[in-house]
């Protein structure tokens, strides 16, 4: 988090791009950043740091996710700090394997519902992910795409959000 | 075996784990927890004051975090997760137990 690019939304489109970039990206380097959706960023204005990224990716919705390094309230190392023991216990994710494992959740992950929420004349949003047989929320601010955090959620846990909030 | 209930914040999210933002509603599957008027209400407050600290686009970040804010505000947020627990101990038959994640962050600050 620090100085880049103001204002945007990072809905966009393209995602049968971004897969085809994705495998373009994996054969050539272990790079999770995506330079065609850097691009995008940077065409559409969103603010962000580009030394910072962890990654880039879309959904399979078109959604526009970007995660950068951040700090202890936000960004991986939030999510690290905060959710790790959750990913290892619950999902048996390796600690070192976080970050990888969040991309393959939203790359490939299904989506269970999506919804927005305004607290105090400020927006957020909240995406409930399937991959692999199981459940994970990604929490962010604003609309631009900016991952504040993500963690595992149980079964159970997961089925009470999806009966209360899938439209 | 019983049921734990873990109190925890983030971006919209707690402080009982999990709840619903919007109305404080906690989603732990524990009738007398989820039920209970007034540990929505402190559920609520606690998780909007949280919430409020995160910021978008603001002080030349994509998401800003207002440490002074909530450092201000820790003697009440405090005082209402006193309040959160002492609710919780009444209305416990037994079928839970409270893990506390709140207070050491805030011995932190």
């Amino acid at each position: 988090m620090g100085a880049g690019y103001k204002g945007g939304f990072g809905h966009t489109n393209g995602e049968k791009t971004h897969q085809k970039n994705l495998e373009t990206t994996k054969k050539s380097s272990t790079s999770l950043v995506d330079k065609n959706i850097v691009s995008e960023m940077e065409r559409n204005k969103i603010k962000f740091t580009k030394e910072d990224l962890i990654f880039t990716t879309k959904d399979k919705t078109g959604q526009l996710i970007f995660l950068e390094k951040g700090n202890s309230s936000a960004g991986l190392k939030h999510i690290e700090q905060r959710h790790t023991k959750d990913f290892v216990e619950k999902h048996k994710i390796q600690a070192s394997q976080v970050s990888k494992h969040i991309h393959s959740v939203f790359t490939q992950g299904d989506l269970e519902y999506s919804r927005t929420t305004v607290k105090k004349g400020k927006e957020g949003f909240e995406r409930l992910y399937k991959y692999k047989g199981k459940y994970y929320l990604l929490s962010g601010v604003g609309t631009n795409g900016f991952v504040v955090s993500a963690y595992p959620l149980d079964d159970k846990t997961a089925k009470q959000h999806i009966r209360r909030y899938k439209k | 075996m019983r049921e734990k209930i873990k109190l925890m914040f983030d971006y919209l999210q707690g402080a009982i784990w999990t709840s619903d933002i919007e109305t404080g509603e906690p989603l732990t599957g524990i009738d007398i927890v989820d039920k209970d008027a007034i540990i929505i209400k402190i559920n609520y407050e606690m998780a909007d004051m949280y919430s409020s600290y995160y910021e978008f686009d603001s002080h030349d970040e994509a998401c800003w975090f207002n440490k002074e804010k909530q450092i201000e505000d820790k003697p009440k947020m405090l005082e209402l997760l006193s309040k959160l627990k002492t609710r919780l101990n009444e209305i416990n038959d037994g079928s839970f137990e409270i893990e506390d994640l709140i207070t050491p962050e805030y011995e932190k600050l």
